[in-house]
């Protein structure tokens, strides 16, 4: 029990390595956070105080994460911008489709990112530091760090794999006939006259999207079953994005397995 | 200073995991309404209220089916590779509407089923009639 607990104490707090994998993804949230509102905040958009000084905080506090300058305070200015727009503008104010699950997700992956060393690459804190010691004549700093964030980002990843499978795991779902309603709305429209394998299709559809969800909450876990799944995962997260208007949801959580892959590998992928 | 540093870590790290994972078995379990917790229900919502249409014209003494897309399309201006999806009872009561501009002086047949949360696909419209 002991041994099993000590392992639980290092998977969470004994993993340091390569910053990279943090860096990118603090870029890549910048990109999809922009994606998902750089057009509705854009400062013609809204003639009003509060909206400008959220464009103002929203594009200067993004821009900041993005080049990586001062990036811990940054990121969570950012995280903090994007938790004003999801309870206050959304569910004070009432503008829609800011208090969706992929709009959450960004803003509760900045907060994430903030917690990892995700301004020791690719930022201008970097460049700073790299050139203080070269000034100093000291050695290059390390792109090294802990990496206890990335295990939260991890465990949110498969947590929501979790709950999303927990959600889907009634008769309705399994039958196929909830996915038959997404086949209808989006693609065949009402007047569609089903052949024979629709339904079989659908229930097939259903079974591998609640089956494999089932399987990367626990799974992504083993390392030995990674390889294995993360592929699984991110064509999962790819069809959704192709198929469904799932906006930057699947995108965020393909980012997100960045978290999930050694950083170490990520590292000499990127050398 | 290194220690405080590793114990502020331990804290936030438990805080935050203890929120990762409460939050939804709240949220999607004990039913509690509250907007701190997020739920992971994706797409829970989507597509309920959609419906399955058949719609049939009288003739010879007959019902015969009739292809309405196209001509529902064109009379929306829905261009031809969108969707015609068919929501809510509103949708349904308009789209009746429409069928009598198209087709007038016509007796047309609906049969219509509805997708619910539980209950699939509900019949809401069992060969109902409409005069035109």
């Amino acid at each position: 029990m002991s041994s099993y607990l000590a392992r639980v104490n290092a998977w969470c707090f004994d993993y340091s390595g390569s910053t990279r994998s943090s860096a990118i993804i603090r870029i890549g949230l910048v990109f999809l956070i922009w994606a998902r509102w750089a057009g509705e905040l854009s400062f013609f958009q809204h003639l009003s105080l509060n909206y400008f000084l959220l464009s103002v905080s929203f594009f200067l506090s993004t821009t900041l994460m993005l080049v990586g300058y001062k990036t811990r305070i940054s990121t969570l200015w950012v995280s903090a911008t994007l938790f004003l727009m999801y309870f206050h503008f959304s569910y004070g104010l009432g503008v829609s489709g800011w208090n969706h699950h992929h709009t959450y997700l960004l803003a509760w992956m900045s907060f994430l990112s903030a917690l990892t060393p995700a301004g020791k690459s690719y930022s201008v804190d970097r460049k700073l530091l790299v050139r203080e010691s070269a000034l100093s004549q000291s050695p290059m700093p390390p792109e090294y760090g802990n990496l206890w964030g990335l295990r939260l980002i991890m465990l949110q990843l498969c947590v929501l794999y979790f709950w999303a499978a927990f959600d889907k795991s009634y008769p309705l779902w399994v039958s196929g006939v909830r996915m038959e309603y997404y086949a209808v709305l989006f693609y065949f429209g009402s007047t569609f006259v089903e052949p024979w394998w629709f339904n079989p299709l659908m229930r097939g559809l259903a079974l591998v999207v609640l089956v494999l969800e089932y399987v990367l909450a626990f799974g992504l876990f083993f390392k030995r079953f990674q390889s294995l799944l993360i592929p699984f995962g991110i064509a999962m997260h790819a069809a959704f994005f192709l198929l469904l208007p799932v906006h930057t949801y699947s995108l965020t959580c393909i980012l997100m397995y960045l978290a999930v892959i050694e950083a170490r590998k990520v590292h000499e992928f990127t050398e | 200073m290194t220690n405080q540093l590793g114990q502020l870590r331990y804290f936030i790290f438990i805080v935050v995991a203890c929120f990762i994972l409460i939050g939804p078995f709240l949220r999607q379990v004990l039913d509690v309404n509250n907007i701190l917790f997020r739920q992971w229900t994706m797409f829970s919502q989507i597509g309920l209220g959609v419906h399955k249409i058949n719609v049939k014209k009288s003739g010879d003494g007959q019902w015969h089916n009739l292809e309405i897309d196209a001509v529902v399309k064109a009379y929306r201006m829905i261009p031809a590779d969108k969707p015609l999806s068919i929501s809510h009872q509103d949708g349904l009561d308009r789209l009746m509407e429409e069928l009598c501009v198209i087709y007038p002086n016509q007796l047309l047949q609906i049969t219509a089923h509805r997708a619910t949360l539980i209950g699939g696909w509900t019949l809401v419209a069992d060969r109902q009639t409409i005069i035109c």
